[in-house]
């Protein structure tokens, strides 16, 4: 591993290059992740918050035109979109946000390469910091990450004191990122943020993840569900602010009878539309199922599919669920 | 959250025909925050549930609280004050003042 150090002062001024250059340089504020104006607006403290949503929204978009079209009497015109591809540099994720997209990406490239996500994931550079912030709601350990781990990252931080961070190398595409700015960087010494990383507070480790894993799959049929799905009011809030929740919709918007746009917008399992049929048969008809649903496709499903967890143990869906249901609780009590 | 929606079925469910985007942009989001703050204009409790319940803390009651205004304002009416006055909406006329809309 490549570790280096890099004072505050230094990092601040390679952003203020970054902004100089037109690329757009993403941190973590109280909401949301937003694009950085004046450097004085970065804040890499690494016991903050997790921000209410992750970077998602970058890669996938809410609301995204995936073609026009356009009527004439016996033709239909379909217009191509032109993905903008431009830099992203993300700075200070939570390394429970900076695998989130290492986990999408299975999906996003299985039955259909999607472009859209390719091309945007592609112009990323993850720069993550570890965190020392843990509350009721987080269990990151319990997924298999932690607030130290580099998963996801192309360059990671860790803070040795106030004004001083160990710089660690992930990834080519960091080493390549980096380069440039080799002069900021002093030879590290691995001892110190090993220290500085063994001494970080650790979330208790909530649930083994196999065992949900097999309890999932032997009670798809249990009563707890309906007891979760009578507590839930379907808003998907939790759908929403999740950094690798995926569902997405296709509707066709008309502007007038001869032209419109086709667009991608997010979507989640816990709305009853979402799976109904043409027909008027809706397969999960009832709440309880749609949570059902909810567990078992983070913990069982993509595990089957792609060997990953869905989940990144972040806790933004108990955090901002209106009707307080914690899926940490809900998936420690998936056991006999 | 809201004890005053009551709708067995929610508008932005109905999709056929789809009168409320389900496409976050403006237009799609308007679309809903107007529908809300039309049917709750003089009916909202002022409990603040929706303030509480918004993940993203949007103080979503303000609308509301304008809505009160603009109804004592224009009709001089205020929601909760006697059981024998018509609602504001459940009330509407076409001779009535068109001052608010803008």
């Amino acid at each position: 591993m490549d570790e280096k150090i890099i004072s505050k002062d230094d990092l601040l001024k390679i952003c203020q290059d970054i902004i100089g250059k037109g690329h757009t340089l993403l941190t973590p504020g109280m909401n949301e992740y937003f694009p950085v104006k004046d450097v004085s607006q970065i804040n890499l403290d690494a016991s903050a918050l997790p921000a209410k949503t992750s970077y998602k929204s970058y890669v996938f978009p809410r609301s995204e035109p995936v073609l026009y079209y356009k009527r004439s009497k016996d033709d239909v015109q379909l217009i191509d979109i032109n993905v903008d591809g431009k830099n992203i540099i993300i700075l200070g994720a939570k390394p429970c946000d900076t695998n989130s997209i290492s986990i999408m990406r299975h999906l996003f490239n299985w039955d259909y390469s999607d472009e859209f996500f390719n091309l945007r994931e592609k112009h990323f550079i993850i720069i993550g910091l570890m965190c020392s912030h843990y509350d009721e709601y987080c269990f990151c350990t319990s997924v298999g990450s932690s607030p130290v781990s580099e998963k996801g990252s192309d360059i990671f931080l860790i803070p040795l004191d106030e004004n001083n961070f160990a710089l660690r190398i992930i990834t080519e595409k960091g080493k390549e990122f980096i380069e440039p700015y080799s002069e900021y960087l002093k030879t590290g010494d691995e001892s110190h943020s090993k220290q500085v990383t063994e001494n970080v507070k650790l979330p208790e480790v909530a649930f083994d993840s196999k065992e949900v894993y097999e309890w999932l799959g032997n009670n798809f049929e249990s009563p707890k569900w309906e007891g979760i799905g009578n507590l839930c009011l379907s808003c998907a809030q939790c759908a929403f602010v999740c950094p690798v929740c995926h569902c997405f919709d296709i509707v066709d918007e008309d502007y007038s009878y001869s032209e419109g746009r086709r667009m991608k917008n997010w979507d989640g399992c816990q709305f009853g539309n979402f799976t109904l049929h043409a027909s008027g048969h809706n397969p999960r008809d009832i709440q309880s199922k749609r949570y059902r649903q909810r567990v078992n496709h983070k913990f069982r499903y993509y595990v089957d599919k792609f060997g990953e967890i869905l989940c990144t143990g972040c806790g933004r869906c108990s955090r901002g669920c209106p009707v307080s249901i914690d899926i940490k609780e809900i998936v420690s009590n998936c056991k006999d | 959250m809201c004890p005053l929606c009551y709708c067995q079925r929610c508008i932005t469910d109905k999709a056929i025909p789809r009168w409320i985007e389900s496409s976050s942009h403006q237009r799609g989001n308007f679309a809903w925050n107007i529908v809300r703050a039309f049917h709750l204009s003089a009916r909202c409790t002022g409990c603040g549930e929706c303030d509480r319940a918004c993940p993203m803390d949007i103080p979503l009651s303000l609308i509301n609280r304008r809505m009160a205004m603009e109804a004592k304002k224009s009709f001089s009416y205020v929601s909760g004050r006697s059981l024998e006055t018509p609602t504001l909406v459940g009330s509407f006329n076409e001779k009535d003042s068109d001052e608010l809309f803008m």
